[in-house]
C-alpha cells in the first residue's frame, strides 16, 4: 500500500526532531502536536516548519494568522500542504 | 516577627514604593534623553545605559536593605560568573531578583514581556539598551527571540533569562522552555546556572508587596560552574535537562521528590523511565532522548525564524 501523506508527515516529524523512542505509528493524525498530545516545543515548530519546507516546498509567511490551525495535527499539516504543494511532491 | 515589626515593615514598603514612583519620572528622563542622543557606536550606548540601571537597581537594593525590607547585598553573589558572553539561567522566586541580578552584574541584558516592549514609552528606552521583546503566548514568535539572544551574545553581552516563564511555585519548579537553551547552542556560549532563593518568600506569585512575612527576607544568588553547550552533545534539549537538574538539586528538590516516590511506594511514572518525577520540559518532551534536535538545523533555522515559529519561555 501507497504511503499517504499523512504517513510521510508522520515520520518527518520524528526524523527531523529526532524523536528516537516515538514510532511514527503512534501519533495519532488528529492528535494536537504542541503542548498536549504529542507535547512538541517552540524550538520544535522551527524545525518542523524548515522540513516542511525543505521536504514539501511549501511555507506559510511570518505573520500568517493561520500558523497556529496549520500546525495543530498531522491533519491540519496535511490539508494545508494538499492545498499549497506542487502536485509532483505529493506523489 | 512581632506586630509592631510587621507595622514598621509596612510603613517602610510604602515609602519606598513612594519613592520610587515619585523619582522614577526623573530616572526614565535621564534614560530617554541619552537614548535619544545620536551616536556612532550604539553597543556603546546600550553599555551605559545598562549601567545606569545597574546603578539605580543598586542603589534601590541598598535601600531594601538599609530599611530591612529585603536583605540582599549585590556584592556577595556566591560563585563565579563569567566576564565573558553568557547565557545565566535562574529560578524565579520573587519578583526582586531580576532588580538583585541587575544590580549584580554589570552589561545584563533580559527578555522584556511582549506587551511592555511594545508600549510607545518603553520600548525606545529597553530597545536603546539592547534588551529584547520575549516570545509571546504565540507559539510562532521564539524564533526572533532566540536571534535576538544570539544576536546580544555576539555584541559581547550576557543575557539572564527566566526559563520558567513565570515565577516558580513554591517547593519545585515550573517546567523550563528551550529558548535560552538553544540559542546558546547556536551561539556557542556556556549556560551559567544560578540558583535563587529567597526566604520567607516575598513577592512570590500570590504574595504581594503588603503580605505578611515572619521576618525580613533573605535573597541570595549561587552561581554554579558553567555548562558548555559541548558537555551536552550540542543538543539544546540535553543541556536544558542538565542544567534544570543541577539547579532542582542544590534546591534539593530532586531528593525531596524521590523521597516522596519511594514513601509513596509509586513507580517513577507510567512508563518507568522516571520522566513524571522531572520538572525539565513536558513529559512528552521527556521522551525523546535524541540529541541535537535544537542545533542540527543551526543557522539555517535561525534564517527561517523569521517565518515565526514557536513560542517557549
Amino acid at each position: 500500500m501507497a504511503e499517504t501523506l499523512e504517513d510521510r508527515l508522520k515520520n518527518l516529524i520524528v526524523e527531523s526532531l529526532a524523536l528516537e523512542d516515538v514510532d511514527p505509528a503512534e501519533i495519532r493524525t488528529e492528535e494536537a502536536l504542541f503542548v498536549e498530545g504529542l507535547g512538541l516545543d517552540s524550538i520544535d515548530a522551527l524545525e518542523l516548519a524548515l522540513a516542511i519546507q525543505e521536504e514539501f516546498g511549501v511555507a506559510t509567511s511570518p505573520d500568517d494568522e493561520r500558523n497556529r490551525e496549520i500546525f495543530f495535527s498531522v491533519k491540519t499539516l496535511a490539508d494545508f500542504i494538499r492545498a499549497e504543494a506542487d502536485a509532483s511532491v505529493l506523489e | 516577627m512581632a506586630r509592631w515589626a510587621r507595622g514598621l515593615r509596612l510603613v517602610g514598603v510604602t515609602v519606598v514604593l513612594s519613592t520610587y514612583f515619585a523619582t522614577a519620572p526623573i530616572g526614565y528622563g535621564i534614560f530617554a534623553l541619552l537614548s535619544l542622543v545620536p551616536t556612532r557606536d550604539p553597543v556603546r550606548r546600550a553599555r551605559l545605559l545598562q549601567w545606569i540601571m545597574q546603578t539605580a537597581f543598586g542603589s534601590m537594593h541598598a535601600v531594601l536593605r538599609w530599611m530591612r525590607i529585603l536583605d540582599f547585598d549585590p556584592r556577595k553573589v556566591e560563585g563565579e560568573i563569567p566576564k565573558t558572553p553568557c547565557v545565566l539561567v535562574a529560578n524565579h522566586p520573587t519578583l526582586t531578583d531580576i532588580s538583585a541580578m541587575l544590580a549584580t552584574e554589570e552589561h545584563l541584558v533580559f527578555p522584556v514581556k511582549p506587551g511592555l516592549f511594545a508600549s510607545f514609552w518603553a520600548r525606545p528606552l529597553l530597545a536603546q539598551a539592547y534588551h529584547f521583546a520575549g516570545a509571546a503566548p504565540n507559539a510562532f514568535d521564539v524564533g526572533e527571540v532566540v536571534d535576538d539572544i544570539v544576536d546580544r551574545l555576539r555584541k559581547g553581552f550576557r543575557v539572564i533569562i527566566f526559563p520558567e516563564g513565570t515565577r516558580s511555585p513554591e517547593g519545585g519548579l515550573h517546567p523550563f522552555g528551550r529558548t535560552a537553551f538553544e540559542a546558546a547552542v547556536r551561539a556557542g556560549v556556556p549556560i551559567v546556572p544560578l540558583v535563587i532563593t529567597c526566604e520567607p518568600r516575598w513577592l512570590s506569585r500570590g504574595r504581594s508587596f503588603y503580605s505578611r512575612v515572619d521576618a525580613v527576607p533573605r535573597l541570595r544568588i549561587r552561581a554554579l560552574p558553567a555548562v558548555e553547550p559541548e558537555d551536552a552533545g550540542s543538543s539544546s534539549r540535553t543541556l536544558r535537562d542538565i542544567v534544570c537538574d543541577r539547579i532542582r538539586s542544590e534546591l534539593g528538590y530532586a531528593d525531596r521528590h524521590e523521597r516522596i516516590r519511594r514513601r509513596s511506594g509509586m513507580p517513577r511514572n507510567a512508563r518507568g523511565d522516571g520522566s513524571m518525577e522531572r520538572d525539565c520540559g513536558s513529559e512528552a518532551q521527556d521522551r525523546r532522548i535524541g540529541s541535537g534536535a535544537g542545533s542540527k538545523a543551526g543557522s539555517k533555522v535561525g534564517q527561517e525564524s523569521e517565518a515565526k515559529a514557536g513560542s517557549t519561555d
